[in-house]
């Protein structure tokens, strides 16, 4: 290209990235490159910069100061940048310009850098014909980059040319995570352990990279061919390339993606020429389009002055430490330092009491003993050797030698459990408790701390929010999905340093400055130390810097609630991790600075026995038992010192449940002699034990390393009696979630209604429609199982089958999993929220699965505006417009590229209905349908009846089921569960079978539309409100919600009021990531259902990940805390009975007592009768 | 998984039973090879079933091994009565320990 600027004719293209530098001469006559390089800059960006630009003078000595211009781009470019004249250039603006000139015939791009990944999808704009970008690019992971990579190499220690050339095709490929790096590494680590060979290591890793980025970043949309494979990873590895060829032509087979004819596809995806350097040649390009003024290159003096004296100088300006001054360090530690913890003293031959609590952690077990008022007598700490039945012993003895040494004598009236290992530690002591983590640290902190708002628990793995109303966890988080901030980052980086954990504090309050760490990913953030510490950051600023970007992790990227003073303002922070007082700073400074402006101020406070807080919870759970009369199960001190176990881990241990085959670890436990009280719940044998690690008499297996509970079994026949033990629970407690989930796209066998075939026909339309009426038993027709689907299908089917539609021919969508999404969602997704991203993998999947086996002739999936409403004085009952305009967008993905329905010979119908006013919508049927079926418009009227109709029978027997259930419940004084979501919440794969996890441990569950409305009930419930003049009707929610015009909101409004007022309901509410509709009545039914003093739990931003830790320890939770308000509730009753009771007693021994006095009062004369005469003459009136 | 080949020890556990459902038709399940997405509800399918068979095919033999096993159940539902131990020696040459 000729600029026209002979005086600046050379052109310096930079790419200066997270790991290496690309550099590139240009001479803009004749678009030669004169010259190029790319090297890793081991964190050196400047210095690796300005030996590019001294090289360039001596190799290239035409280029100088006078006549180049400068761009850069990359993570780096722009603090470079500054020092040499260069002008920015975004990255992905300098690939596709890049792209754009040398492979104009590319239709994506893949770049994976040190710290990004970009995909780049080229479409043409039907309207303009010009290319359009699609642009995407990772955010604050590392999944997916090149950083995992070598992270994992720098562990498996491949030399750089046997990494490069390790491959993916045709090797073994095995499970590892690809979402994050650290995640990645422990999956590393355990098929390491495994004897997994290095390169099924590294392909496998390839794969995971591969499909984190097929599945994130594509956002949908089909990558076109060409593909570039661009950047570091994609040049330079062979398996990594290979990795892309055998998945990219799997993604274009699947959705049929036209391709060019007898090419092979791998050859459609390459690494072009120079693509090391594509950013840099781009930037160039960018170039050539700025004013000439732009980009003068002042040469390298700048960059070396800043290299060897600015950097420094910016480094000291950076601000302050972790404290300011040190008075406000003396204020702080003054405030925060803790007492060391005195265990306390006995004297010989005392009896201590107490309870012990456990805490079996994944790094460590942590054991308290606390006495009868909970009062913390003694501590104990172990370092996890690998097995918590060790690590247990151990604690035991130490907790025991405390006591013991000092000539007393303990005696153990309750252990409870918690942790990772609590259930195979109540197994094995036969603890009377074992709860979970959540609820350990409620109790523990609850005991120690009125008025309690948040409670944050940092440990060594994870990270733990709890946030409380009224001393209940109201709602949690955890980082179950990514490793950032958690407390072992600082302890390892502390001993990478050198530096004992203790002396962390000292260490890093010693920084009069820090640097910066952005937030997020901990694989980045171990980079960003090394790039620190190159650029001269001492070890007690990088420590400072990091405590500093703990809370940030902990409250914006893990929790993400930057919003804190909505929360409350008493915080407790527990966990290890705050022993750390740098830690604590930070966090105690980033909290306060939540409020500012907010009127309030914080208070925060660390647990005075931080460290034990879970195992703190635990003991005075055992404490609480006992109190209420529990005898320990506890098989006795003597017994836990001398239990055996063996330990066995091999390829006889391995589960065949599923394609995960996990490598469990048997653990088979014998204690020396059988319990000291006969209660302990040991598992039954299996009968025929067919196991091929042999079980020795006396012994009991535990099982561990499975990832799901399927693995707690060895075969068939084990998996079969506990899943008729599980099946026999389920059956006890039913689930109106799944039952209507079901029964709403059952056939409700409505009446034939259809006009009986003309026998004499004239005309063409009379032959015509009549071909059509006969026709109808044939027709297929698909309707996606989504949305609003799960309340109103009987109205379809049974205005379908009423005019001879076969029930056969109605073909539903599968239910929601995740395959059908993954399959679904790569045609493309609609933003909103999850239940509408759904609408396209279900109409896929009738496309795909339903069609090809048995071909549809319709796919109907209509614009539901309005929905039929039992609730009175609403203003409105419309459905959620997101949703109600989902088919269209459906409709859009399968036709923007091409037509896929007419392709399949299949009308796609999104039919426009309003449920809620029958006339129009068989106005609207009719119009759609008529000259599809060859309808008369009275036949319609009558099919459009029978549809209503079969929605009041689907109505009313999930209804009537209800009520069965309800009354069971009332009767034994058990509770049930509401649902308080949305119709579609019915669906499994958004529900993420929650519902079925309740089910399990015994609770009944409803949905809000199942509650029965006959007159005893809602009379029961709401009759003094009506009486009051508060509402006018059972079904009138005016008094709480004002703004009723969406049905579905109207009605979790009334499920809630309901909830509330019925003594057996609890409520548990669901609402998807992004409802625009749920977000203004979170308050409103917390307080309808709160007020009212009913339990009230959530599970709020689902999407389509199924958060399977957390729920567990969710479920898990609110069973805890039910169980509790159950026991509370038949407390109160006894209560009550015992005094109605004793009144009773009391009122007889009275009337006795006026009894006996009036035989002796001698009756008086003339008047009426005294007390005693009634009583004698007719004591039964008293 | 795409790629990949299987070492010669690899193997799947399977389990022929009869559907306890409105069918009563013999099914397979090949437990090693179902998804995180399918695991359970297939699971639950078999278990409500009554056992008929159990034991694990070597994934190197898996297709040929699939396809004689789908035979013995098309012909167990057509009617034909084939006892366990005449099903083994059937499999014997897929079968591993």
């Amino acid at each position: 290209m000729d600029t026209n600027n002979t005086e600046r004719r050379y052109f310096l293209g930079m790419d200066v990235g997270s790991t290496t530098v690309k550099m590139v001469v240009v001479d803009s006559k004749n678009d030669d490159i004169l010259w190029q390089d790319y090297q890793r800059h081991e964190t050196k960006q400047p210095e690796k910069v300005l030996e590019f630009l001294k090289r360039i003078e001596n190799e290239v000595p035409e280029v100088n100061a006078e006549n180049t211009r400068a761009f850069i781009t990359g993570s780096g470019g722009k603090n470079v940048g500054r020092h040499i004249g260069a002008k920015f250039v975004q990255e992905v603006n300098a690939v596709c310009l890049a792209v754009e000139k040398l492979y104009p015939e590319a239709g994506s791009v893949i770049e994976l850098g040190g710290q990004d990944a970009k995909i780049i999808v080229f479409k043409e704009d039907p309207e303009t014909g010009r290319k359009k970008k699609i642009p995407s690019m990772n955010d604050k992971c590392a999944g997916g980059t090149g950083a995992v990579i070598d992270k994992i190499n720098a562990k498996l220690r491949i030399p750089s040319d046997e990494l490069c050339d390790q491959g993916y095709t045709g090797i073994k490929l095995h499970h590892v995570a690809g979402k994050c790096g650290v995640f990645a590494e422990t999956d590393i680590n355990s098929l390491q352990k495994q004897g997994i060979p290095n390169d099924e290591l590294m392909a496998s890793l390839f794969e995971a990279i591969i499909g984190q980025n097929l599945s994130v970043l594509t956002r949908g949309h089909t990558l076109r061919p060409h593909v570039l494979l661009l950047g570091g990873p994609n040049c330079y590895i062979r398996g990594m390339r290979e990795a892309w060829e055998e998945n990219i032509p799997l993604v274009w087979e699947e959705r049929e993606f036209p391709l060019p004819e007898g090419v092979d596809p791998k050859s459609l995806i390459k690494v072009p020429d120079n693509a090391q350097y594509f950013a840099a040649i781009g930037s160039v390009e960018y170039g050539y389009d700025e004013d000439d003024d732009v980009g003068y290159y002042t040469g390298y003096n700048n960059l070396e002055h800043y290299i060897n004296f600015g950097r420094l100088e910016e480094k000291k300006g950076t601000g302050f430490g972790l404290t300011e001054s040190q008075e406000e360090l003396d204020t702080f530690l003054k405030k925060y330092t803790k007492k060391k913890f005195i265990p306390a003293t006995f004297h010989e031959g005392q009896l201590v009491q107490g309870f012990v609590g456990l805490d079996g952690g994944s790094t460590s077990t942590k054991g308290v003993l606390l006495d009868k008022d909970k009062n913390i007598l003694v501590k104990a700490y172990q370092l996890s050797k690998g097995n918590p039945i060790e690590d247990t012993k151990e604690i035991m003895e130490k907790l025991k030698e405390q006591v013991e040494l000092q000539g007393a004598k303990l005696e153990i009236l309750g252990i409870g459990t918690t942790g990772y290992a609590k259930d195979v530690l109540k197994d094995v002591l036969g603890a009377d408790a074992a709860i979970v983590e959540t609820v350990a640290h409620t109790e523990s902190a609850l005991h120690f701390y009125d008025d309690v708002d948040v409670i944050c628990d940092v440990g060594g793995q994870d990270i733990k929010i709890m946030i409380l109303n009224n001393g209940k966890v109201k709602d949690f988080k955890l980082n179950t999905q990514c490793s950032a901030g958690n407390g072992y980052f600082l302890q390892s980086t502390a001993n990478d340093f050198g530096v004992q954990v203790e002396d962390y504090a000292d260490t890093a309050f010693g920084a009069e400055s820090m640097p910066e760490f952005g937030y997020g990913c901990a694989v980045f953030m171990q980079s960003d130390i090394v790039d620190f510490q190159r650029q001269g950051w001492k070890k007690e600023e990088i420590m400072a810097g990091l405590a500093n970007v703990l809370p940030k992790n902990i409250w914006l990227y893990v929790s993400q609630i930057p919003n804190l003073s909505k929360l409350g303002t008493k915080f407790i922070l527990q966990g290890g991790t705050q022993h750390n007082l740098a830690a604590v700073k930070a966090q105690v400074d980033f909290i306060e600075s939540r409020y500012h402006g907010k009127g309030q101020k914080p208070n925060v406070i660390v647990h005075d026995h931080c460290g034990e807080s879970g195992a703190i919870g635990a003991g005075i759970e055992a404490g609480r038992l006992w109190n209420n009369g529990r005898e320990s199960t506890f098989i006795g001190l003597d017994k836990v010192k001398d239990i055996t176990y063996k330990s066995t881990t091999n390829e006889d241990t391995r589960c065949y449940f599923c394609k995960n085959k996990c490598l469990r670890t048997f653990i088979d436990v014998k204690a020396s002699n059988e319990p000291e009280k006969d209660v302990v719940e040991a598992k039954p044998e299996p009968k025929k034990f067919k196991s091929k690690v042999p079980l020795e008499t006396g012994a009991r297996r535990l099982i561990v390393g499975n990832s799901c509970e399927k693995g707690l079994v060895e075969d068939v026949n084990d998996m079969r009696v506990i899943k008729k033990d599980l099946d026999a629970k389920l059956d006890a407690s039913p689930n109106l979630v799944e039952e209507s989930a079901n029964d709403v796209f059952k056939s409700f066998k409505p009446e034939l209604i259809a006009d009986s075939m003309p026998k004499v026909m004239f005309t063409s339309k009379s032959k015509l429609r009549a071909s059509k009426m006969a026709a109808r038993s044939e027709i297929r027709i698909g309707m996606p199982r989504v949305l609003n689907m799960y309340s109103l299908t009987p109205v379809f089917s049974g205005y379908f089958e009423s005019l001879g539609i076969q029930a056969k021919n109605l073909v539903y969508s599968k239910f929601t999993n995740e395959k059908l999404y993954k399959e679904g969602a790569k045609r493309g997704s609609i933003d909103p929220c999850f239940p509408s991203k759904l609408g396209i993998p279900h109409v896929h999947n009738l496309l795909y699965e339903k069609h090809e086996k048995k071909p549809l002739d319709i796919i109907f999936f209509p614009m539901i505006d309005n929905m039929p409403t039992d609730l009175v004085e609403t203003q409105d009952c419309r459905a959620c417009p997101t949703i109600t305009t989902t088919p269209e967008a459906v409709k859009a993905a399968f036709t923007k590229e091409s037509d896929i329905f007419a392709d399949k010979g299949i009308k796609f119908l999104n039919t426009f209905v309003n449920v809620a006013e029958r006339g129009l919508l068989a106005k609207q049927m009719f119009e759609e349908f008529k000259d599809i079926l060859g309808l008369s418009w009275k036949e319609n009227l009558r099919a459009i009846d029978a549809g209503y109709a079969a929605q009041k029978k689907y109505d009313e027997s999930i209804r009537e089921r209800a009520r069965k259930v309800i009354d069971e419940l009332e009767e034994k004084k058990r509770f049930g569960i509401v649902l308080l979501g949305r119709n579609y919440h019915n669906d499994p794969g958004i529900n993420h079978e929650i519902m079925v996890e309740f089910q399990k441990l015994g609770y009944p569950v409803f949905t809000q539309e199942s509650l029965p409305l006959d007159k005893e009930t809602l009379d029961k419930l709401f009759s003094d409100e009506i009486k009051n003049g508060v509402i006018s009707d059972a079904m009138d929610i005016s008094d709480v919600w004002k703004n009723s015009y969406s049905e579905n909101t109207n009605r979790k409004v009334w499920g809630a009021k309901y909830t509330a007022r019925h003594p057996n309901l609890i409520a548990l509410e669901l609402s998807n990531f992004k409802c625009g509709h749920d977000a203004p009545i979170y308050a409103v039914i917390e307080e309808i259902v709160e007020n009212s003093g009913t339990p009230y739990f959530n599970f709020k931003d689902l999407d389509e990940n199924k958060p399977s830790g957390s729920i567990k320890i969710r479920v898990e939770t609110i069973h805890y805390f039910l169980t509790r308000y159950r026991e509370d509730m038949l407390f109160e009753e006894k209560k009550k009975s015992d005094v109605e009771e004793k009144l009773k007693e009391y009122r007889l021994e009275l009337e006795k007592k006026v009894m006996v006095e009036d035989y002796k009062m001698p009756v008086q004369s003339g008047g009426g009768a005294s007390i005693g005469q009634n009583a004698v003459l007719s004591p039964d009136k008293n | 998984m795409a790629g990949g080949i299987n070492s010669f020890k690899d193997k799947i556990m399977f389990e022929i039973y009869k559907a306890n459902d409105y069918t009563d038709e013999y099914r397979v399940v090949y437990f090693s090879e179902l998804d995180d997405h399918n695991r359970d509800r297939e699971i639950d399918k078999a278990m409500k079933g009554d056992h008929f068979f159990d034991g694990f095919i070597l994934t190197l033999k898996k297709e040929r091994a699939m396809k004689e096993i789908q035979q013995i159940i098309d012909r167990l539902n057509e009617g034909e009565d084939i006892n366990p131990i005449n099903l083994e020696k059937r499999l014997e040459e897929f079968l591993a320990n």
